[in-house]
């Protein structure tokens, strides 16, 4: 057979040094790093020219984005060349912030912690490696996204369900799960629906834990624990290690989904919403992380602030009536569901339906009274892991592109939420602010989610939402409330309310199993 | 040690009371790596990605407005304000240039009659 003659293939040019470098690491050092990752991974999969860094740049935080700017990008594809980048790392002390899919808005986004480190992202590692339609569990790659998956379980005609962050198009569960990020199905704890990972540690030695160490286990995905100590944990919210698979269980699509809306018209009534129901959730009759949204979130998913307010500062109470007078929302709006069959379905209604009669207040929205109307119909997505972006509509309501999360914990007290509820809208009030918030309810707590909203084009006014968010971090840790989670920004100062052992033991495992500290410094405030 | 990577056969009933799926179906293949980035279609993109915020009132309305596709990509690659930026292993160039060529060329629906 004659030889056809090639085309020459054109070769991307190998990267120029980057323009910003890693604290500590010389040029020269980064030079040569650059050099070995282009060997292993070749020129097109390490980027440091300003076109391709700039994404991995795009922060909501209250900071410069020069303090979290990356010096180069580098994609992996195989758990070994990630091991290979790791003793290149380890020889020039090259620190590595590794990113899924980057999807963490308002918590830094793709960003890194601090500026120079080298952006790992694995969004090329995107297989659905395992669905099991039987055991309702699936095993998957930190590059697959929920938009992926639910693709993949309807083009299989698989009858399961997702639970997903208000992001779900574009984010993925193995970075959202890692991050203990939550959703609002009955699977809305991901962390707790988590089942067996694959960590490659500094070292380069690949963990895989539960039972997944056990030769030819079938039990990977379905018994979380395996033996001696459990480690799944440290490998979340860390920088212990890099997780390359994640298992996590699924939902059956449940015969009957009826989701509604309970609205509540005064702010104080958030008292007796949690009085009412938390005793409903910790039955498990109301079974899905279920959602108390004030005023201004419910208004931010359908219009911008500026159709019933122009000015400045924090919005009058005046305007939040008219909105909620004209709009038809709630001071509080409570979204929840019930899933099962018909006869479970219908016990449960009775009983929800009569605990709000009881109460004396709050007026009950089906989805046949929603009649398909935002923002009822993506909380009703939501709560089915459905595909949404809806809620992006919270970053329109003032503009300008800041957010960041304020998200304390709380116990699911009445009293409790009073108590949050006016130090955050107080504190928030004193820098021009919104209390724009919500709270998801878990099995006990509450993830208290303030979304600080400001002008990020605007320097005064990022100024002022950054001093905000430090002194909403301080004044709740004086009463003994912390953050379940946290921006890149403010890391270190969340980590100190946990108390100096909690930090001492956080670096303990860091110099155990990290030496040269190269993965994600700082992460949590967490260092050699 | 390879990982699991085929699904377990199906071995009983038990439990399928709230799950459609019969026990003795064939488990799906799983899914194969395809390069992250690239899409099917313009229209796969802009169905998937950006409509849910540029035809639903939270971002704004894109079509009908002769956008020029430089402008397109650079707001997509950059982000701006609540846009949030995509890397190259979001929506590779080809994909993008694609799908900026498709909202530039489209055209505004005409709202839906008024029954």
């Amino acid at each position: 057979m004659p030889s056809k003659k090639q085309a020459p293939v054109a070769t991307p040019a190998t990267p120029a040094d980057p323009a910003v470098l890693p604290a500590g690491v010389s040029a020269a050092d980064m030079h040569a790093a650059i050099a070995k990752f282009v060997a292993i991974l070749g020129p097109q999969n390490v980027v440091t020219d300003a076109d391709h860094i700039a994404p991995y740049t795009k922060v909501m935080i209250a900071e410069s984005e020069d303090l979290h700017r990356p010096s180069a990008v580098i994609y992996a594809r195989e758990v070994t060349e990630i091991q290979q980048i790791l003793k290149v790392c380890n020889e020039y002390k090259v620190p590595i912030w590794t990113i899924s899919t980057g999807r963490n808005f308002g918590y830094g986004s793709a960003a890194p912690q601090s500026a120079g480190q080298v952006v790992l992202d694995l969004k090329h590692m995107n297989r659905i490696l395992e669905v099991d339609p039987v055991l309702c569990t699936a095993l998957v790659e930190p590059g697959v996204t929920y938009q992926q998956l639910k693709d993949y379980l309807d083009e299989n005609d698989i009858p399961l369900w997702l639970s997903c962050p208000a992001p779900s198009a574009i984010a993925g569960p193995l970075g959202n799960t890692v991050d203990r990020g939550v959703g609002y199905t009955p699977y809305g704890e991901h962390f707790m629906m988590q089942c067996g990972m694959e960590v490659v540690l500094a070292d380069g030695d690949v963990l895989r834990t539960g039972m997944g160490g056990v030769e030819g286990t079938s039990a990977w995905q379905v018994f979380k624990w395996g033996y001696g100590p459990y480690l799944d944990g440290i490998f979340t919210q860390s920088n212990y290690g890099i997780v390359t698979k994640m298992g996590m269980w699924l939902m059956p699509k449940p015969p009957v989904y009826k989701p509604f809306c309970i609205r509540y018209d005064k702010d104080e009534d958030i008292h007796d919403i949690v009085e009412t129901l938390r005793p409903l959730r910790i039955a498990n009759v109301i079974p899905n992380a279920m959602v108390f949204a004030n005023v201004m979130w419910e208004a931010a998913a359908i219009m911008p602030r500026s159709k019933y307010y122009d000015g400045i500062g924090v919005t009058p109470d005046s305007v939040l009536e008219e909105i909620k007078a004209k709009e038809g929302l709630g001071a509080w709006n409570v979204y929840a569901a019930l899933y099962g069959t018909k006869e479970q379905v219908e016990v449960n209604w009775q009983i929800i339906t009569g605990a709000i009669k009881a109460s004396g207040k709050g007026t009950i929205i089906t989805e046949e009274e929603a009649a398909g109307t935002q923002p009822f119909d993506y909380r009703a997505k939501l709560m089915r892991g459905d595909m949404t972006l809806q809620e992006f509509g919270l970053y329109r309501w003032r503009g300008g592109g800041g957010s960041m999360w304020f998200a304390p914990v709380t116990a699911a007290k009445g009293s409790e939420t009073v108590e949050q509820t006016r130090l955050a809208k107080e504190i928030l009030g004193q820098y021009g602010l919104d209390y724009v918030a919500e709270y998801i309810v878990g099995m006990r707590d509450m993830h208290h989610v303030v979304d600080v909203l400001y002008d990020r084009s605007d320097p005064d006014e990022m100024a002022r939402a950054h001093e905000c968010f430090a002194k909403l971090l301080s004044e709740f840790g004086k009463r003994g409330y912390a953050v379940y989670r946290v921006n890149t920004a403010f890391m270190d100062q969340a980590a100190d309310l946990f108390g100096p052992v909690k930090r001492k033991i956080d670096q303990t495992l860091k110099r155990a199993l990290d030496p040269n500290g190269i993965l994600a410094p700082g992460k949590s405030g967490i260092r050699i | 040690m390879n990982p699991r990577i085929l699904p377990l056969v199906p071995v009983g009933a038990a439990l399928l009371t709230l799950l459609a799926v019969s026990a003795g179906a064939a488990p799906p293949p799983p899914s194969r790596q395809t390069p992250s980035g690239q899409w099917a279609s313009a229209q796969v993109v802009w169905e998937k990605t950006c409509a849910r915020c540029h035809t639903t009132g939270v971002g704004p309305e894109l079509r009908g407005r002769a956008l020029p596709p430089e402008y397109i990509t650079s707001v997509v690659r950059n982000g701006l304000l609540a846009m949030p930026a995509f890397p190259h292993t979001a929506i590779d160039d080809a994909s993008l240039e694609s799908v900026a060529r498709f909202v530039s060329t489209s055209k505004l629906p005409k709202p839906a009659a008024k029954r």
